[in-house]
């Protein structure tokens, strides 16, 4: 298995790593190549051919130069002898123009004949047969023409017969004449002159196969054409052959031009052919190029779910074996090889008894075998005892399915097994674990009960668990409840909190029966069959509460002598304050005696210190008042107070005390501060004691008067109020801050060293803190915290 | 005394005792000034006039004691009668062991408030007298030359004129003609007054 596995990756991975690379290059290598021989031969033929073709074309023209010249030297030799015969006056004018129609007859590019007389006077013309009115006037004029007379000069001159060069006629066709000599070197009679058509000495004396194969042309010296015949635009310049014709001679040639031929039909077919031949090969390779891809990427597809088949099967924890139908091992997979210590090769292909069976035990295990391919498995499945190849036994779970093919046909059984040590382990600890806690519950000192409540219906109401119409059952009681208060519900209702939903926290009860208070604590809970069940855990707190009372009272008691000390140590301070306004009533009252004796008694004058004696008067009595509230003996008394009365109040009293040490009192505090709920005297005395002791602290201290202040932060947030005191004084050395709160600890002389251990009674009675820093600029901070 | 319209200063930083004590100063004919602390009454005091500084002697500031001695230093002879309060005794003792005229306690006995200030102005006046009556020697003084300086030092040592004029060296007669120069300048007719101007109390 592992190596087939392996194998068949390998192959994979050849595959993904071959097919994109050079594979491709040599295909289309070896079409290029083709093309290109192809293309290559293609070119060779043509070129080939067309060397044949001017090969060809040398010979044809090289016959037609040979035949002109031989029929303009007869028709020279010709006129000779006319010329003579009229020389020689033998001939009538008549005799003359029958041998001249001959001529004119069997050279018909001969337009016309005449005899030119010396002075340049024609002499008679004879034009041929056919021959138009005009050509013959030319023939006539020539006398005067510029080339007829050039030409007739020189044969007079040399006595030799003379070629004129090629011109125009007026009908713009191109001429040529023949002039020969009449009489004699001594008696120069004149000349005999033959008009030629070029054109038609073109079209006699050119065979007509050379004409359709070619265009043949005459030319001047300066190789400008002079017939055309042809209107046949296309021609092969490539393919092309000049050769001088003498006579006429004076540069004149001939030329012949191949005309293009239309390329061979069976070259053109080869050449589509290869193209075509070579884009289907380039499709075939595009195709087959994708499909591989295709292939390739269906075979990773394949990879990876083979890949994940397998690491599905090794991470199953649950063992699988698979019987043929004669109860022989086909398959193991690696968590059953695992559980017993064999390998895959200990197991496969074995028929019982198997090698994990325990050699003492082989009955049992023969018989669930046997059940097992007689397809009589139970359901729930088999348990047994198997054994690992180390020797240790342990308990699996068997389930067995059969195994039937897509055809309906069943080639084996398929066993799970699994290792069920765990569980049974968990179970049995579980059980130990519910003794030992309801072994506890019975042992604990509080009644712990559980009630549910059965409606009417019969129904849970998951919301409303706790319905008027429901009834209610006690499901657990432990032993201190029993004892407490009996087997029923009755203690449990009498302690329960007045509501439909668990109270939070804890809250305390007086149990009427037996004349205790007990701290009950209620929450609701999943109860082990999934109903909303309540707990309910009452403990007996009587003797707590006693003593909590007790301390209450001594608290009070210690806070009213701690009020009655502070006033004592404020006393001087009180009465320099009180002295303020009494010094002023006397000063007012005195002054307005004095005014009334001397007989000063305008109301205007004396009103308003009468005025501002009341106002002192009040001002006195406002302190009294203060003194009196401060001392009053009062219960703690907690209600919704305004921060900023506290602290308008105890700012007011610690003045009188800042002034004694020269020190101002600043107070920092949020414009809107929401009211708390707290006993308002007992913090004002706090703030008070505080306030004070910072201005006493930085009495001895000197500092610029800026700085001789006492700075209270008041910060507000939604929990909870703070208040800071912040000094310049002595500050509070470190050995002495942990005694600082202690009772009859004092660092004044004339202190009880009651203040600070009251102010942090106070602060924690409201579950407040109070603590000290020191004050990174010199002196102390004191800070106390008052929740909302 | 009362119908004497010389200038009480009142330091007090409680605006009622200061304002209550103007309005009894007042009411016995007194020109009253009042200032809320030290600092003010320094910038804005006259330390020549003839007055009384009634001074409370515990301020935030500068207090009454450190006042005082801020007018010594300065040389002022401004009598000063310190407000104290009930437990202050001990300080005020300390203020008149500094040359404090007297001290009052509050609340005031009018009566005895009215005979301290009329008391204090007296010396205060007594006291202005004798200034310019010195400073007005002293000039008299200056008007000497450096000879009957030197005479007049000698006339106060208790020398005689012979004496005199062997320590300078110069005739007896003209020990007794810058005696007699001396006598006209200084306006005095015996040694006895001339004692008087020449040597401070």
């Amino acid at each position: 298995m592992q190596n087939t596995d392996l194998s068949f990756h390998r192959t994979a991975l050849a595959l993904r790593s071959a097919m994109p690379g050079w594979t491709w290059v040599a295909p289309l290598v070896a079409v290029v190549i083709f093309v290109s021989g192809v293309i290559g031969v293609l070119i060779y033929l043509r070129s080939h051919e067309a060397e044949q073709r001017q090969e060809t074309l040398y010979k044809d023209i090289e016959l037609v130069q040979q035949s002109v010249r031989l029929r303009l030297a007869a028709v020279q030799e010709n006129m000779l002898t006319l010329a003579r015969d009229i020389a020689a006056g033998e001939m009538t004018e008549e005799s003359v123009w029958g041998d001249t129609a001959s001529l004119l007859k069997d050279q018909p590019f001969i337009l016309a004949v005449a005899w030119l007389e010396t002075g340049n006077t024609s002499h008679w013309v004879r034009p041929a047969l056919g021959t138009s009115s005009e050509i013959i006037d030319i023939a006539t004029r020539r006398v005067e023409d510029r080339e007829t007379s050039h030409t007739f000069d020189r044969v007079i001159e040399t006595g030799r017969p003379a070629w004129s060069a090629p011109f125009f006629g007026t009908d713009g066709l191109m001429y040529i004449e023949l002039q020969v000599p009449v009489g004699t070197s001594r008696k120069k009679q004149g000349t005999f002159l033959a008009l030629m058509s070029l054109d038609k000495m073109l079209t006699h004396l050119v065979s007509q196969t050379v004409l359709q194969q070619y265009r043949v042309t005459f030319i001047d010296q300066s190789s400008t054409v002079l017939t055309n015949l042809s209107a046949r635009a296309a021609l092969d310049n490539k393919t092309s052959y000049q050769v001088p014709l003498d006579p006429p001679g004076g540069g004149l040639s001939l030329r012949a031009t191949m005309y293009r031929t239309k390329s061979p039909l069976f070259e053109n077919m080869l050449l589509a052919m290869v193209i075509g031949l070579s884009l289907l090969i380039v499709w075939s390779l595009w195709t087959q190029w994708r499909h591989t891809k295709k292939r390739s990427v269906a075979e990773r597809a394949l990879l990876n779910e083979a890949t994940f088949r397998r690491a599905m099967e090794d991470s199953l924890s649950t063992g699988m074996r698979v019987l043929d139908m004669k109860g022989r091992i086909t398959y193991v997979n690696r968590a059953f090889c695992d559980m017993l210590g064999l390998s895959q090769n200990d197991l496969l292909g074995k028929t019982a008894p198997f090698p994990y069976w325990p050699k003492d035990d082989l009955k049992t295990h023969q018989h669930m075998l046997d059940l097992l391919l007689a397809g009589k498995a139970p359901q729930a499945g088999l348990q047994v005892i198997v054994e690992h190849s180390n020797g240790k036994r342990f308990p699996v779970r068997m389930y067995v399915s059969p195994l039937i093919t897509e055809s309906g046909l069943q080639t084996g059984w398929m066993t799970s097994m699994t290792d069920i040590t765990e569980p049974n382990r968990i179970r049995d600890e579980l059980a130990a674990a519910q003794k030992r806690f309801l072994a506890v519950l019975e042992q604990l000192d509080s009644a712990v009960s559980v009630r549910a409540f059965v409606n009417t219906e019969g129904a849970q109401n998951k919301k409303h668990p706790f319905t008027e119409t429901s009834q209610s059952e006690l499901l657990f009681a432990n032993k201190t409840y029993v004892e407490l208060f009996g087997p029923g519900l009755e203690g449990h209702w009498l302690l329960a909190h007045n509501s439909q939903i668990a109270a939070a926290g804890s809250y305390e009860v007086f149990y009427e029966p037996s004349h205790a208070w007990f701290e009950v604590r209620e929450r609701d809970i999943d109860w082990v069959d999934g109903r909303i069940v309540r707990l309910q855990v009452a403990t007996d707190v009587t003797s707590r509460h006693e003593a909590q009372e007790m301390s209450r009272n001594q608290q009070e008691k210690v806070q009213l002598t701690s009020r009655l000390i502070t006033m004592g140590e404020m006393a001087s301070s009180l009465a320099h304050e009180l002295n303020q306004p009494l010094t002023a009533i006397s000063n007012y009252s005195a002054g307005v005696l004095s005014r009334v004796k001397t007989g000063m008694v305008d109301p205007v004058v004396l009103l308003p210190a009468l005025e501002k004696t009341t106002e002192q008067a009040h001002r006195a009595g406002d302190i009294i008042r203060r003194i009196r509230e401060f001392v009053k003996r009062s219960e703690p008394n907690r209600q919704s107070t305004d921060v900023r009365q506290i602290v308008e109040d105890a700012v007011g009293f610690a003045e009188i005390e800042a002034k004694r040490s020269n020190v101002k009192i600043c107070t920092v505090m949020p414009e809107q501060i929401e009211a708390i709920y707290v006993d308002k005297i007992l913090i004002e005395q706090v703030l008070l004691n505080l306030l004070k002791n910072a201005a006493e602290a930085m009495r001895d201290i000197s500092l610029p008067v800026t700085e001789r202040r006492v700075l209270l932060k008041v910060n507000d947030s939604s929990q909870e109020v703070e208040f800071c005191v912040i000094d310049r004084g002595i500050g509070v050395s470190a050995q002495d801050k942990p005694k600082l709160f202690e009772p009859f600890f004092s660092t004044k002389t004339a202190g009880m060293g009651m203040g600070l251990n009251i102010c942090r009674t106070i602060i924690e009675f409201h579950q407040g803190r109070l603590w000290v820093n020191d004050n990174p600029s010199g002196g102390a901070i004191f800070c106390f915290t008052l929740p909302r | 005394m009362s119908t004497d319209k010389y200038l009480i200063y009142v330091v007090d930083d409680d605006e009622a005792v200061r304002d209550s004590l103007a309005w009894l100063l007042e009411g016995i004919g007194h020109r009253v000034q009042v200032f809320e602390n030290a600092e003010n009454f320094l910038a804005r005091c006259d330390l020549n006039a003839v007055a009384v500084l009634i001074l409370d002697i515990r301020m935030p500031g500068m207090t009454g004691l450190e006042l005082q001695e801020v007018l010594a230093a300065k040389g002022s002879t401004l009598p000063i009668i310190f407000i104290t309060g009930h437990g202050d005794v001990p300080m005020a003792v300390k203020a008149m062991k500094l040359g404090a005229a007297d001290f009052i306690e509050k609340p005031f006995n009018e009566m005895i408030l009215r005979d301290l200030v009329s008391k204090m102005l007296e010396i205060a006046k007594k006291t202005k007298e004798e200034e310019r009556e010195k400073l007005r020697n002293q000039a008299l003084i200056k008007k000497l030359t450096d000879r009957q300086r030197q005479v007049l030092e000698r006339i106060i040592a208790g020398r005689l004129n012979k004496q005199i004029a062997d320590d300078l060296t110069i005739s007896i007669k003209t020990v007794e003609s810058h005696r007699a120069s001396i006598m006209h300048k200084l306006k005095v007719n015996t040694v006895a007054e001339l004692m008087r101007i020449v040597l401070p109390k």
